[in-house]
């Protein structure tokens, strides 16, 4: 399942949404994933899909491989639709034993399964065509005002780009130590849940270990390379809106505006 | 030639603390330690684990400052918290583990990282990391992820990084520990490459003979101090010269290139053969003399 984590993976390719100002690429996803909570009718839904398709096309990014964060986040998944379709008052379809399911209740499971694909979908898109530096320095920049009230933006800015750089490493890590440990006998697969995360511990504590001290290397390594936090640093790739970005933010305008509309629109439902 | 690296008389403790915080025990890792390094030049550091050719890297660039004694590089003091960034422009560090310093996801932000600290404008940033890979010969990779690479151009791409800043002096802590064959020689050939061309002073900390075999000088660390030969010279000399000193290496805990141990056990066995063969084709033009 670890292996499966997308998010934080940067995905080269040359395509208009990877040159797009992270800045913008940022307020895009903040867009969508507002739109997604905004609207509550099938065509707001349509819709969605429809510009993620676009999103996605335009990224030259392989679908498999932007759906391939959706397998991480399958229980949570599960467990929201089972408890909407089973919960939700409203007009019976059918009964198992004491569990009723109600129209309402699928239709707001299939609503909610569809928000949060889409919400996993939406930032994983964002992180694949953006590079960490640049997803650090377009949150340094946009966060900057709060540096104001006493928030470290860039030193927190800088602690996510290296998050995002050490995933890969540390899940690569942990398969190792994971067939280490079974090579010596660990059992990671069978017994109850609390025996499984009993199992969990050996795996953690050397992982935790050379995290730390992987940690303390990098650190090593940042302050001999004349790190001393953002005071005074200079850009390679200074950020600049481009033609392209207006262009998007004009568009992502008009689509919160109509995903706002589909609120007031009523259609009738099935 | 200029002395780019002045230490004299380092002492440095690691200090062990107890769960309290308390010091429990002191490790000298340096005790009266001096070395000075000409611009330019390769210097080779031997000595086994503990012997403190790490600790007396990190003093140069001010990571560590020493307990007594000074450090000057460039003529600046190590002490001198002015001149912290300077310093580390003067002598970038090359570690030993490349996952462990590469901060960025592509290869070129990473290179930019060090210019960006010190805070160098954009347009002379670009050109920097064009000139810096190119030099290792990395330029093809530029916009590859670190985690596609092998363990050789991760290192190499380090190395870059350090260059990038324009430095005079690179300090490599066991930078091909980690490294397959390939690997060890693809940085080794970038490293000389810097010392000959961008006169670059190297200096490489290493476990592998064969790559002190061609440095200008080796200093042979033991107890925090700079080794004695039996006779009672500092084992700080020429490749020839040191590996010529097959006994005192052995003693501490040190090997010699596999052609030198031939050319010594040969020796030992009665035949003329003179000491400290570093090369292959040494031995070859050795024999060759013996047979007429």
């Amino acid at each position: 399942m670890i292996r499966d984590i997308t998010i934080g993976q940067y995905y080269p390719v040359d395509s208009v949404i990877h040159r797009l100002d992270p800045r913008t690429k940022l307020a895009g996803t903040m867009v969508f994933l507002m739109s997604l909570f905004v609207t509550s009718s099938p065509v707001g839904y349509i819709l969605a899909t429809l510009v993620l398709a676009g999103c996605i096309r335009l990224s030259r990014v392989p679908f498999k491989f932007i759906t391939r964060g959706l397998r991480a986040i399958l229980v949570i998944l599960l467990l929201s639709v089972s408890f909407n379709i089973f919960l939700t008052p409203g007009e019976p379809i059918f009964r198992l034993g004491f569990l009723k399911v109600t129209k309402e209740g699928l239709l707001l499971a299939g609503f909610m399964a569809l928000r949060l694909v889409y919400l996993v979908i939406g930032s994983s898109l964002m992180t694949l065509t953006t590079t960490p530096t640049q997803l650090t320095d377009g949150l340094e920049r946009s966060l900057r005002f709060l540096n104001r009230f006493g928030v470290p933006v860039h030193d927190i800015a800088m602690m996510m780009s290296i998050a995002l750089r050490f995933i890969p490493i540390l899940v690569e890590e942990t398969d190792k130590i994971m067939k280490a440990q079974t090579a010596r006998g660990a059992d990671f697969d069978s017994g109850n849940l609390i025996q499984r995360a009993k199992a969990m511990i050996p795996l953690l504590v050397p992982l935790f270990v050379s995290a730390f001290r992987r940690a303390s290397d990098l650190a090593l390594a940042m302050e001999a390379r004349c790190y001393h936090g953002g005071e005074g640093r200079t850009k390679m790739h200074p950020l600049q809106y481009e033609h392209r970005d207006r262009v998007a933010y004009i568009l992502m305008l008009v689509y919160l505006l109509v995903m706002i509309a589909t609120r007031f629109i009523r259609i009738p439902v099935l | 030639m200029s002395k780019l690296i002045q230490a004299a008389h380092l002492f440095y403790d690691y200090l062990i603390r107890d769960e309290n915080d308390n010091v429990m025990a002191t490790e000298p890792a340096l005790s009266d330690f001096s070395l000075e390094i000409e611009q330019g030049s390769f210097v080779c550091l031997l000595g086994h684990n503990g012997s403190g050719k790490s600790t007396f890297a990190k003093l140069i660039n001010a990571m560590n400052l020493p307990k007594e004694g000074t450090v000057l590089v460039a003529g600046m003091d190590t002490r001198n918290e002015d001149s912290l960034l300077d310093i580390r422009m003067k002598a970038g560090m090359v570690f030993q583990n490349p996952d462990n310093q590469i901060i960025s996801n592509v290869v070129e932000e990473d290179v930019a990282f060090g210019p960006e600290n010190i805070g160098i404008p954009t347009d002379e940033i670009l050109r920097r990391v064009d000139e810096a890979l190119h030099k290792v010969g990395m330029n093809a990779y530029r916009l590859k992820s670190p985690n596609q690479l092998s363990g050789g151009q991760k290192q190499r791409v380090a190395i870059a990084g350090i260059v990038a800043m324009r430095p005079e002096c690179i300090i490599l802590d066991e930078p091909t520990a980690m490294l397959d064959p390939t690997g060890r020689r693809d940085v080794l050939e970038a490293v000389h490459e810097l010392n000959k061309k961008e006169g670059i002073t190297i200096i490489l900390i290493t476990h592998y003979m064969e790559e002190a075999v061609d440095a200008d000088r080796i200093v042979v660390m033991e107890h925090g101090k700079i080794a004695k030969d039996s006779s009672g010279r500092l084992m700080d000399d020429t490749p020839r010269e040191i590996f010529s000193r097959v006994e005192d290496l052995k003693r501490l805990q040190l090997t010699v290139p596999v052609i030198t141990e031939l050319g010594h056990e040969l020796k030992q066995a009665g035949i003329p053969l003179p000491d400290g063969i570093l090369t292959r084709d040494e031995f070859v033009q050795e024999l060759k003399k013996l047979r007429k």
